[in-house]
């Protein structure tokens, strides 16, 4: 059985299916000198990326910056082609599309971008930016273009009085707004959040991440949402998968994940996590810090991604790449590519958990499910 | 570097055909009868006229011709006139010291006014003197090369003349070997009209640039580490500064050597300019194609030198 | 204001400068409303004086042009008319400024200095005006187009407007006006089909930047298509460059069409232009002693260029988007400081220097 097969297994048991990306790859080529040595390196962004998504979750991707997961996101919005694989959509296969067919489904796949200040246009008026989504894909009248924005609006927690306003006029957090209506404008069925809050003020985050959150419950949204932040991921996720260098290394149910990370880098990332209590700083001494930086991913590393790295590597991790599977003891959907995976108890564990123990919830009220 | 060269030769004779094949385009749009009948002298018949063609080459086809110029190019032939059946190429040996002169002596003058005034400028911005270089460069920028130099022909010979003071000469040309003193007081005038114009530009490049690098972080911190405001402004700002200078420099020398054309109407220089002028007033197509060619030669030489220096003076630009 | 401590006082003059003290009082009870990026332009290019007197200055030659006969009838001289008696003293030298009703004086033919200067002007704003909106309505699409596909239609795109960079331009000018024969229409032509590419490129470079934009982006999640996205998402962007860059192209057009006219290659006598006015009166010797005639189409052609200039240069500031970030650090404000005097022929210079750097950027990654 293949990773996907297990992860669509998992997926198919509880809901209906409504994204399947299967051994999903971007190669980014790197020029280097034009004329005659035409080089072939290229930067592989996302290398053999499969998940699958259910009607009315949220997966949260997680990663350095760098491994990839803003690319896929992008892959999965359509704006980049893929160089292989291939990403389902309510099981029509969307990657070979050409442009005309391809027109329908932006309307179901839609994206919340990371930088509320680059994604509005400075030179239009919200008005015009938010009925943008209803003259390219209806024959609205104009009065009725103005209602439905009207309502948008009113939706997101905007006055409509801003209509006639530029995105300068607005803070980011109202940007941020702004950048919601505008995908939840045709009713999509799902959202691709690329880092939706990294780059407001903390105080502004919870507000958007509880609209988020309102507007999924209202209209039945599937989210993939992306974050480096792990305490907001954990928030609002259903489901994690951590990317490292343009592969994803363990994916599972949230609180599993959190609790019991299998792989080392995950392990690592969760210890990384910042403490908010200062008592439970004595407690902190098996923090990992991981050596070196991220190699590139113009030239990664053999074997398992993550060797140079990692605590626990051995002879065999130079040399042969690890299956995303399900390890001995974890339950179905939490799927590991480590060949030694950690396990529970271990100072690398201990330290992974006593993370999650010291890190509060995004505002503290809601907790996951 | 070779790369570079060996580049910027392909596109200089990418160039070269466009341009000479335009050229040939604009002479030869109509008929080409009527450029033999120009040639074939008053009242010709009709068979002097079909002489004409057949002594000038215009009986053949356009692309024979054209092709015919082509290989005339490549073999560094200019071919003969029309007018005269003179060899193009000892007509422009003739010119081009002239035009060469005019451009070299004006661009160190415009360099010896331009820079000082443009670091003025800068090290002292929003002052008296900056305000001073502004007007400077605003009131010759404004001003159009034949302006200038048709003002400065009256106040400078007529009315200095006139005053009895016969310093400057009316026009015309003295080769430097003939006379060096004749040589450079007929040049005075034209240095001057071309090279206002230009320090003006200069100035306000050099003051723009200069400005923004000693905004730049790294002189802050020469600053910081203790360095005079001197050592910072002329060791790393100017140098640094000069790049663009450099750029524009290439690109200008380039321009003019091809023809400062209307300094050389308003003064009489038998230059370059003049010899397209008066080419292009009689017809006369292979020099002005001949003048074309050399104009874009010059332009993409410059540019080609301007990228050599500027991977010398900045480090950071590697040369492929 | 009370004396607070000197750290109060810091932080009031900061908050102060950070909303552009003179748009505060400007603005203090309007809120924010009507503030779109225009306006504010608007608001900022009201404060520059030099700006609002070219701008004057322009429009004053605006409304001379068009009422061109009226004026020259309120004169009582027409612009070709000689006055052979009047006009000329008995030993044909012109009559000097301000005698026998000829205000500006007159030429070496008696005809009346200040109507041909007006009737000049209409040429003058007619080629200047008329070549720029030419060159800049292709110049703005080719520069959309080849920036915005970019790939090989940028590459020949891109190279076709080096190539017209590299031209000897005004010889070419010349040769085409010399062939086709004078006219009003072939020299619009002439002059905006050079020009434009000055134009073109720097569109390229802008349009380059906007297309990695995320608005642009999103514009792609929502099915856009590229032309919806080029006239929607990328033109609006344009708007502030064109407009800065034309008023900056318009002087260098006057210039050329001036300096064709002076070479006899432009508009040809006895319509009045202000180059081939220029030229008549160094024809001959008259002006070394009647120097009006040589001297007031020169002025006129200067002051015109300046307005022009400054007024560009004006809008430049009022419009330069990068302005608009409220507080600027030490380091922006010397650097706008910079912007605000870089200079209008810069217009040639930077696409001028930009020629090859297409060619620079490929070699260095």
């Amino acid at each position: 059985m293949t990773a996907t097969e297990l992860d669509l297994e998992a997926a198919t048991s509880e809901g209906d299916l409504l994204l399947e990306v299967e051994d999903v790859t971007k190669y980014f080529p790197v020029r280097t000198n034009a004329l005659i040595e035409r080089s072939h390196a290229s930067v592989k962004a996302v290398d053999g990326v499969s998940l699958a998504l259910r009607v009315g979750e949220t997966l949260g991707v997680v990663g350095e910056s760098g491994c990839g997961k803003s690319t896929l996101a992008r892959l999965i919005a359509a704006l980049h082609p893929v160089t292989s694989g291939k990403i389902r959509f309510k099981g029509q296969e969307i990657t070979k599309l050409d442009r005309r067919h391809m027109r329908p489904l932006r309307r179901s796949i839609q994206m919340v971008f990371q930088d509320p200040y680059g994604s509005l246009n400075p030179r239009r008026r919200v008005g015009s930016i938010l009925s943008d989504p209803f003259t390219v894909h209806t024959q609205m009248s104009r009065a009725e273009v103005r209602e439905q924005v009207r309502d948008l609006m009113a939706r997101v927690g905007l006055s409509s009085e801003h209509y006639n306003r530029f995105p300068a006029e607005f803070s980011g957090g109202q940007r941020q707004r702004i950048g919601i209506a505008r995908a939840l404008a045709l009713r999509p069925d799902l959202i691709i959040c690329d880092e939706p809050v990294s780059a407001l003020d903390v105080s502004i985050q919870a507000q958007i991440i509880n609209l988020l959150e309102d507007l999924q419950d209202e209209f039945m949204l599937t989210y993939i949402f992306i974050a480096h932040d792990l305490s907001v991921v954990r928030h609002v996720s259903d489901r994690i998968a951590v990317m490292y260098l343009g592969k994803i290394v363990e994916t599972g149910p949230v609180e599993e994940i959190y609790s019991r990370a299998r792989h080392p880098y995950t392990a690592s990332l969760l210890s990384a996590v910042p403490v908010a209590d200062r008592a439970f700083k004595g407690e902190r001494k098996t923090r990992v810090i991981l050596s070196g930086d991220v190699p590139s991913p113009q030239n990664p590393p053999s074997g398992c991604r993550f060797h140079p790295r990692c605590p626990k590597a051995q002879a065999i991790c130079a040399t042969e790449e690890p299956l995303l599977e399900q390890k001995a003891g974890d339950p179905a959907g939490h799927l590991t590519a480590c060949h030694f995976p950690v396990e529970e108890g271990e100072p690398l564990a201990m330290a992974s958990r006593e993370a999650v123990v010291a890190t509060a919830p995004i505002d503290g009220a809601q907790e996951q499910p | 570097m070779i790369r570079l060269v060996a580049r910027r030769l392909v596109y200089l004779v990418l160039v070269l055909i466009v341009i000479t094949f335009l050229t040939y385009v604009v002479f030869f749009v109509g008929n080409p009868n009527d450029l033999a009948a120009r040639f074939a002298g008053r009242d010709a018949g009709p068979a002097q006229i079909r002489d004409a063609a057949v002594r000038l080459g215009l009986n053949h086809g356009f692309w024979y011709q054209y092709w015919h110029y082509l290989v005339g190019l490549l073999h560094g032939s200019f071919g003969l006139d029309f007018q005269n059946q003179v060899p193009i190429n000892s007509e422009i040996a003739r010119a081009f010291p002239v035009t060469a002169s005019l451009v070299v002596g004006s661009v160190v003058i415009w360099l010896l006014i331009g820079i000082p005034i443009g670091i003025m400028s800068a090290t002292h911005p929003r002052t008296l003197r900056d305000r001073a270089g502004t007007t400077f460069a605003l009131t010759f920028l404004s001003m159009p090369t034949f302006v200038l130099g048709v003002l400065f022909l009256l106040v400078f010979y007529y009315y200095l003349t006139r005053a009895g003071l016969s310093w400057f000469p009316a026009a015309g040309y003295v080769g430097i070997t003939t006379s060096p003193g004749q040589w450079f007081l007929h040049l005075i005038l034209p240095w001057l009209t071309l090279a206002l114009v230009q320090a003006a530009i200069y100035t306000r490049l050099i003051r723009g640039s200069l400005l923004d690098v000693l905004g730049e972080d790294y002189i802050r911190t020469a600053r910081a580490k203790g360095l005079s405001r001197r050592t910072v402004i002329y060791k790393h700002g100017v140098r640094a500064a000069l790049t663009p200078v450099v750029t524009q420099l290439g690109i200008d020398v380039g321009t003019l050597l091809a023809g400062a054309f209307v300094t050389e109407r308003v003064f009489g220089l038998p230059g370059l300019g003049q010899l397209a002028l008066n080419a292009i007033g009689a017809a006369d197509l292979p020099v002005v194609a001949a003048v074309v060619v050399l104009a874009a030669s010059f332009i993409v030489i410059m540019n080609t030198i301007v990228d050599i220096v500027y991977a010398l003076l900045d480090p950071r630009v590697r040369l492929a | 204001m009370s004396q607070g401590g000197l750290i109060g006082v810091d932080v009031e003059q900061e908050r102060v400068e950070e909303k552009d003290p003179e748009l505060l009082a400007e603005n203090k009870e309007q809120e924010f409303v009507g503030r779109t990026p225009w306006r504010l332009a608007w608001l900022r290019l009201r404060k520059d004086k030099v700006a609002m007197v070219s701008l004057g200055f322009i429009v004053f030659l605006v409304l001379v042009a068009i009422f061109a006969p009226l004026l020259t009838a309120l004169i009582g001289h027409g612009p070709n008319a000689q006055y052979t008696t009047k006009g000329l003293s008995l030993s044909g030298i012109p009559v000097g400024p301000g005698q026998n009703g000829f205000i500006l004086g007159t030429d070496d033919q008696g005809r009346d200095v200040l109507s041909r200067i007006i009737y000049g002007s209409q040429i003058s704003l007619e080629v200047g005006i008329g070549a720029t909106a030419l060159a800049l309505a292709v110049g703005t699409l080719i520069g959309l187009v080849a920036g915005y596909y970019g790939g090989w239609i940028d590459s020949i795109l891109g190279r076709f407007m080096d190539i017209l960079l590299s031209f000897p331009i005004l010889l070419f000018a010349i040769a085409i006006v010399a062939r086709f024969g004078p006219s009003l229409e072939l020299l619009i032509i002439v002059i905006a089909m050079f020009s434009w590419p000055y134009i073109g490129r720097l569109v390229r470079g802008q349009v380059i930047g906007l297309r990695e934009r995320e608005f642009v982006e999103a514009a792609r999640a929502l099915g856009a298509s590229d032309l919806r996205i080029m006239v929607f998402d990328i033109a609006p962007n344009l708007i502030a460059l064109a407009v800065i860059y034309a008023t900056l192209l318009i002087p260098v057009n006057i210039v050329l069409e001036a300096t064709l006219s002076f070479l006899g290659l432009g508009i040809q006598p006895p319509t009045a232009s202000w180059g081939n006015m220029i030229a008549e009166a160094q024809t001959g010797d008259l002006y070394t002693v009647a120097w009006w005639f040589l001297v007031f189409p020169c002025i006129a052609l200067v002051l015109t260029t300046l307005a022009f200039n400054l007024f560009g240069d004006g809008l430049r500031d009022a419009l330069d988007p990068r302005r608009g970030r409220g507080h600027l650090g030490t380091v922006q404000k010397v650097k706008r400081a910079a912007r605000a005097f870089a200079f209008p022929s810069e217009v040639i210079r930077a696409a001028r220097s930009s020629v090859f750097r297409s060619e620079r950027e490929r070699e260095t990654p």
